[in-house]
């Protein structure tokens, strides 16, 4: 039993994913593309709530007042003449400030409080998209933005998100399996005993929020750029409750759960729609199955699945099926003793 | 362990069936609507030929066509002309996006053909849900699978700019008979929007205004959605009711989706006014008016309004005793007695069992509209700009919302009917018109360029010194 052999199927998975997607423009026409894009979009601002909710507990319902904060920032830097790195810069900053604000907000709350908190936050940027018209337009939002040359056709910009989602999700990894990420773990897992154990919890959740806000600032850039408009639809609770439910459809806490909840819905929005009405039915039913039959997402049921079946395999691996055995991600900590025992040398890391 | 993964088993196919089930149950209605919609030449079949086919026809593709063919000339075009119908037909809209179809459909079942200068015309509907990112990737999605030559549509604002900006830049044009903002034909016009059977909030109220000051009414008092609808509905009725002479005194504003309209109407009844004037819709215009009669204010300040608020997609819902005997300005009155349309409206009543709010009749004129642009320019389109001068060149005579023609920036000059809600025999509510307003611009009696030198009607700006 070998590291190696538990990369294998990861590896090949990740390997014939991104070959699909690259392969996409050449077989798929304009419309599936762009959905594509659209899809690939939401899924940066599922990675980035699934950094706080999946990883440290903190479901956030406010997420997509930061991605519209950022893509109002780079609409208005881009309608004053401001050049493209000006415009992405303005953006991720914003994106990265508008994170730590609300994570100063609300670092103070917990389950059901740290909800209504981001939920509060989020509709304040709504709320401020639609009365603040000198700066967002108010409801005729903010248009006459034009994409960069570079992407300005269809599969360009395809091309774009297809290399962002793929830095996301490397980001994702590394931070998940740095130190800051097993603290993030402890805030799910036990709070209180992380303080005591000398961590000073509210800086590393800030953090967890700038840095979930890079990539809400990343999903705002792309999204300004795709629908060259911004609108305070961008903000609204109906945006962060689809990016939530795509963390939760595709699996929380694990890797690429987001990324594929965020292409199973918007496939289903924008493609099932094209042939039935009934597509919120489908969609409705879809979470329904999701939480009786694969409470873990569809990321979990795989990882379950494949967990199962190894052992049925002759001299693959003896004993016990190892649980974390196929998966990216190593589980969560049973305890925090797990994460005091493993790193001893960072207690009062953050002091 | 071994017996895990068959309860799994189990379990997938159980869900497997359940969602087979349930999709099977749910989805048979909406495809009955859907084909429909999406194959418009099944319809010709169940349509008697009885409109014989004047020039130009070709034979269909489609056995089902029964036109006798008696091809005189060569039709621009083998290929059919594909119209996109962009609609929120998911959602709180839903309603309307309903009408809409409704409208189009019984415009083509009433001519008997879908056959125009020679060439077929089908239509495919796309759903945007009410969201920009979804309409833009829908109209792309139109543009490319199906090779859309106009869409028509969306309904709401955000909608209606993001599709516009995207489809413009395709050369597609965008006809709206239901978008209602007035900046989209005035002061930021959208590219290539054209507003065939359209309005605009200010464009009614504007009328109701000088209605009311020559009611005598003295002092009114408005309510309006705090957003830009509502500001432009006020500010019309605001405008022209103060030019008259009358006195706005009390101005409230509320939130779109207000439940409880109890303290709106105490503050109402406080300011006592002559006369109170609403500007909402939907499930917001349904709640108010029903409020506002439930506390007796409807018989001690008489209650005026606006197209939208009672609309038949709110009148529906809306109880006979709050509504009846209510007065309100629009481009559309489905009891006027001329009998373009009557003829509608009975047509209407008899196929979709319900009486035709103002969406279904706007987008029976614009089909009618479009088919005689097409004519116009015989079947080719393969020059958009001339294509849309052929559109704004159209004047229908009488249309079911009567004469209505483009102005210069493409708006409608039509009709604006003062209208009162009446029982029908039959028991159902609508609305008679009482006075008839020839010929209203979307600019009233104002000069266009010094009207357009003021600032769009906002909180702040209500036109009340102006001018």
């Amino acid at each position: 039993m070998t590291v190696g052999r538990h990369l294998v199927l990861p590896a090949v998975g990740l390997a014939a994913a991104l070959g699909a997607a690259i392969a996409l423009p050449y077989v798929a026409d304009r419309f599936i593309v762009n959905v594509a894009t659209l899809a690939l979009t939401f899924a940066l601002l599922a990675l980035s709530i699934n950094l706080l909710g999946g990883y440290a507990g903190l479901a956030s319902l406010g997420h997509a007042g930061i991605m519209a904060v950022a893509a109002y920032g780079l609409a208005v830097v881009a309608l004053d003449g401001g050049g493209v790195v000006a415009q992405v810069t303005v953006a991720l900053l914003l994106g990265v400030l508008t994170g730590g604000l609300f994570g100063i907000l609300s670092m103070r709350t917990s389950g059901v409080y740290f909800l209504m908190a981001t939920l509060a936050q989020g509709m304040v940027v709504w709320g401020l998209s639609i009365r603040l018209t000198s700066v967002t337009g108010g409801e005729n939002g903010l248009r006459g933005l034009e994409r960069p040359a570079l992407v300005e056709p269809y599969w360009a910009l395809y091309y774009l998100a297809v290399a962002v989602v793929v830095l996301g999700i490397a980001a994702m990894w590394v931070i998940t399996r740095s130190p800051f990420g097993l603290v993030l773990r402890g805030v799910e897992g036990n709070e209180a005993r992380l303080a005591m154990l000398g961590y000073a919890v509210n800086r590393f959740k800030v953090a967890a929020f700038m840095l979930s806000g890079v990539l809400a600032g990343a999903a705002g850039v792309l999204f300004a750029y795709y629908n060259r408009f911004v609108s305070p639809s961008a903000a609204g609770f109906l945006t962060s409750g689809k990016a939530v439910l795509m963390v939760l459809l595709g699996g929380a806490g694990t890797l690429l759960g987001p990324v594929v909840g965020a292409l199973l819905i918007t496939a289903v929005e924008n493609v099932m729609s094209l042939h039935t009405e009934r597509w919120p039915t489908v969609l409705g039913l879809l979470y329904i199955l999701t939480v009786l039959f694969a409470p873990q997402g569809l990321m979990g049921l795989g990882r379950d699945l494949v967990a199962r079946l190894r052992p049925a395999r002759p001299g693959a691996t003896p004993g016990p099926a190892p649980p974390d055995e196929p998966t990216p991600d190593p589980p969560p900590p049973a305890s925090l003793d797990a994460i005091g025992g493993r790193q001893p040398a960072r207690q009062g890391d953050g002091q | 362990m071994t017996t895990q993964p068959r309860h799994l088993l189990i379990r997938l196919a159980m869900a497997l069936a359940l969602l087979g089930l349930l999709a099977a149950a749910c989805s048979a209605p909406g495809d009955d609507e859907e084909s429909a919609e999406e194959e418009p030449a099944e319809e010709t079949t169940t349509e008697e030929p009885a409109e014989a086919p004047t020039e130009e026809e070709e034979p269909a593709e489609e056995p089902e066509a029964t036109e006798e063919p008696e091809a005189t000339e060569e039709p621009a075009s083998d290929e059919p002309i594909s119209i996109g119908l962009m609609a929120p037909f998911t959602g709180p809209f839903s309603v309307i996006a309903a009408d809409l179809v409704a409208g189009w459909e019984m415009y083509w079942e009433e001519r008997g053909s879908t056959e125009v200068a020679g060439r077929e015309v089908v239509w495919t509907t796309a759903d945007d849900a009410n969201d920009p990112a979804t309409g833009i990737t829908q109209a792309n999605g139109l543009v490319s699978q199906e090779g859309i030559d106009m869409l028509v549509g969306p309904v709401t604002t955000a909608v209606g700019a993001a599709v516009a900006e995207e489809m413009a830049r395709q050369d597609i044009p965008v006809f709206t008979p239901a978008l209602s903002d007035d900046n989209v034909t005035q002061r930021s016009p959208l590219p290539g929007v054209i507003r065939i059977a359209g309005w605009s909030a200010s464009q009614v109220t504007h009328v109701l205004g000088a209605w009311a000051a020559e009611q005598g009414y003295a002092t009114a008092a408005t309510i309006c959605f705090d957003l830009q609808f509502g500001y432009e509905h006020c500010g019309g009725f605001a405008n022209t009711f103060t030019d008259a002479g009358g006195e706005v005194t009390t101005q409230l504003w509320h939130a779109i989706g207000e439940q409880d309209y109890a303290t709106f109407v105490t503050q109402l009844r406080e300011a006592a006014p002559d006369v109170v004037f609403v500007g909402n819709s939907g499930g917001d215009a349904v709640r108010f008016v029903q409020a506002y009669a439930d506390f007796g204010l409807k018989d001690e300040i008489p209650l005026i309004t606006t197209e939208t608020v009672l609309d038949q997609s709110s009148l529906r819902e809306l109880s006979a005793d709050a509504a009846l005997g209510l007065v309100s300005a629009g481009h559309w009155a489905e009891g006027r007695e001329d009998p373009a349309t009557a003829e509608f409206t009975e047509a209407f009543l008899a196929r979709e069992e319900r009486m035709p709010s103002y969406f279904a009749a706007a987008m029976y004129a614009a089909a009618e509209w479009l088919v005689q642009a097409i004519e116009d320019v015989d079947g080719d389109l393969s020059d958009t700009a001339t294509f849309v001068e052929a559109v704004r060149a159209v004047d229908l005579g009488e249309t079911p919302l009567g004469p209505v023609q483009l102005d210069d920036r493409d708006h409608p000059i039509q009709n604006i009917y003062i209208r009162e809600v009446a029982e029908r025999e039959d028991g159902l509510l609508w609305n008679v018109p009482t006075q008839t307003y020839e010929e209203v611009s979307q600019f009233w009696t104002y000069d266009p360029d010094e009207y357009l030198a003021q600032p769009a009607y906002s909180r702040e700006y209500q036109g009340l010194d102006w001018p």
